[in-house]
C-alpha cells in the first residue's frame, strides 16, 4: 500500500464524495485529510484500500451528522465554490450549469442517508457487492435500492429552485 | 405471419416487464450473461420498459454530471503529511469553528476564526520554516505602465494538473475582509480553503514561473509574468470591502473596494 499513490488516485474523488455527503466544502476537506491521516496511522488490512477510504469518509460524515445540524446545512448551503467545469462555456451556459448543479446537489441532500450513499458510491464506480457491504444489504438488492433512490430524486427535483 | 413469428410474439406478450432494479443492474453490468440477454431482448420490443429505462438513465446522467462538476479545492493536491503544521491546524480549527457556528454565533466565530487562522499562520511561519521573501509593490517595474486588464478567461485545466512547484496562496475571509497570505515554500500546499459563505470562489489553472498578483473589485488573480496565464482567480463577493495581502508576518498591502474601483485595480509583482 502506497499512501502517496492512494492520495493521488483518490483524494479528489473522496472530496467529491464527502462534499455531496455533508454539503460543506470545508468539512469535506477535513474529512479527506482525516481519512488519509487514519490511513497512515492504521493502514487497512485484508480490505481494498479504496473501499476502506470511502467507508472511513462515510463514517466521518455520519459522525458529524449526529450534531443534528447536518441536514440543515445540507439544505441551506449553496455551494458557492462547488460547481466547476474545465470546459469553457458562455455566461448563459455557465448560469444554467450552475443552477442544475445546485438543484441536483440539493435533491441529493434531501435523500435519506442510505439512498444518498448508494447513489454516490455507484457514481464513484463501486460494484454492487461493495455498495452492499457498505450499507448492509444484499448485492442483488442494491439495484432495486438505487433505482428507488433515483425515483425519489426525480420527484424531488421539480420542487427545488436554485437560490 | 408464420408460426415462428407468432410464437415469438406470444413469448414477448407473456414476458414480464423488466423491473427498475434489473434495469439499473443492466446498466451497471451486474447481470450475468443470461439475464443480460433477457433484458436486451425485452427492451428491443417493449416501449414501456424502454421509456422507464431512458428515464432512469436521464436522472443518473444528471447526477453524474453534477458529481463530476464538483470543484476540488487545490489544497487537496498536496497530501496532509506534506502540508505544514500551520495549514493542518487551520483546517482543524475550521472544524471546531463549524460546531460553534451551529450554536448560532456564526458571524462572530467566522471573524475569530479568520483572525486566529492568520495569527496561527504568522506564528508558525515565524517560528519554523523560513519563508521566502515576497515583495509586493503597487506598481510594475519602473518604466512600465500600470495596466490591469480584466481577465477574459479564468477557466482552465483541472486543478489536478496543478504543478507542485507552484507558489502558494492562502485566502481567509471574515465578513468583510479577504486576507491573502503569500507563501513560496516549494512543494507546500496550495490553498487554505476560504470562507464557506461569503467570500470567494476559487479557480485554478496551471502556471509556470513567477507570478503577478492582480486585485480587482470582483476578483483576485495570480498571473504568470512570462506567459500571462492565470494560475489562480478568486472571485471576491460584494460583501468583501477590504483585501489584504500578507507575507505571514505583516500586511504588505491593504486595499479597499472603493480604492480598487476608483483605480481600476491593483497589481503587485512577486519576484
Amino acid at each position: 500500500m502506497d499512501p502517496e499513490r492512494l492520495y493521488i488516485d483518490y483524494a479528489p474523488a473522496l472530496y467529491r464524495y464527502a462534499f455531496h455527503q455533508c454539503g460543506d466544502a470545508e468539512l469535506a476537506s477535513d474529512i479527506v485529510q482525516e481519512t488519509f491521516m487514519r490511513l497512515i496511522r492504521q493502514p487497512p488490512r485484508d480490505v481494498s484500500p479504496r473501499a476502506w477510504l470511502f467507508q472511513v469518509a462515510t463514517n466521518l460524515a455520519r459522525e458529524w451528522g449526529r450534531t443534528g445540524t447536518r441536514r440543515e446545512r445540507l439544505l441551506k448551503i449553496v455551494p458557492l465554490d462547488a460547481a466547476h467545469s474545465d470546459a469553457p462555456r458562455g455566461p448563459d451556459a455557465d448560469v444554467l450549469a450552475r443552477e442544475e448543479y445546485v438543484v441536483v446537489h440539493e435533491a441529493l441532500a434531501r435523500l435519506p442517508e442510505r439512498d444518498r450513499t448508494i447513489l454516490l458510491m455507484r457514481e464513484q464506480g463501486f460494484t454492487h457487492a461493495e455498495i452492499a457491504a457498505a450499507v448492509g444489504t444484499t448485492t442483488k438488492s442494491v439495484g432495486t435500492l438505487a433505482a428507488r433512490a433515483f425515483t425519489k430524486l426525480r420527484t424531488l427535483l421539480p420542487s427545488i429552485r436554485p437560490s | 405471419m408464420n408460426s415462428n413469428n407468432v410464437a415469438h410474439s406470444l413469448e414477448l406478450a407473456m414476458a414480464p416487464h423488466v423491473n427498475d432494479g434489473d434495469l439499473l443492474r443492466f446498466d451497471d453490468a451486474e447481470l450475468d450473461a443470461g439475464e443480460r440477454a433477457r433484458v436486451l431482448r425485452h427492451l428491443a420490443s417493449c416501449t414501456h420498459c424502454r421509456e422507464r429505462h431512458d428515464a432512469l438513465r436521464t436522472i443518473a446522467e444528471r447526477v453524474h454530471v453534477a458529481y463530476q462538476e464538483t470543484f476540488v479545492p487545490p489544497v487537496l493536491m498536496t497530501a496532509p503529511w506534506h502540508r505544514s503544521a500551520a495549514e493542518i491546524r487551520v483546517a482543524n480549527f475550521g472544524a471546531g469553528a463549524r460546531r460553534r457556528q451551529a450554536s448560532g454565533r456564526r458571524v462572530l466565530v467566522t471573524a475569530v476564526r479568520a483572525a486566529a487562522a492568520v495569527a496561527m499562520i504568522a506564528a508558525v511561519a515565524a517560528a519554523s520554516t523560513p519563508v521566502r521573501k515576497w515583495i509586493a509593490t503597487r506598481h510594475q517595474p519602473s518604466g512600465a505602465s500600470i495596466h490591469v486588464p480584466r481577465p477574459a478567461h479564468v477557466r482552465g485545466e483541472s486543478p489536478t494538473s496543478l504543478p507542485s512547484h507552484m507558489a502558494s496562496l492562502s485566502f481567509v475571509s471574515s465578513s468583510d475582509v479577504l486576507t491573502i497570505g503569500l507563501d513560496a515554500r516549494k512543494g507546500d500546499s496550495i490553498l487554505v480553503h476560504a470562507s464557506n459563505s461569503v467570500a470567494v470562489r476559487v479557480r485554478a489553472q496551471t502556471t509556470g514561473d513567477e507570478p503577478t498578483l492582480i486585485a480587482m473589485p470582483d476578483r483576485v488573480q495570480l498571473v504568470s509574468a512570462a506567459s500571462g496565464v492565470t494560475s489562480y482567480a478568486v472571485e471576491v463577493s460584494p460583501q468583501i470591502r477590504i483585501i489584504e495581502v500578507r507575507d505571514h508576518r505583516r500586511v504588505l498591502v491593504r486595499l479597499t473596494r472603493d480604492a480598487l474601483e476608483a483605480r481600476g485595480g491593483w497589481q503587485g509583482i512577486v519576484p
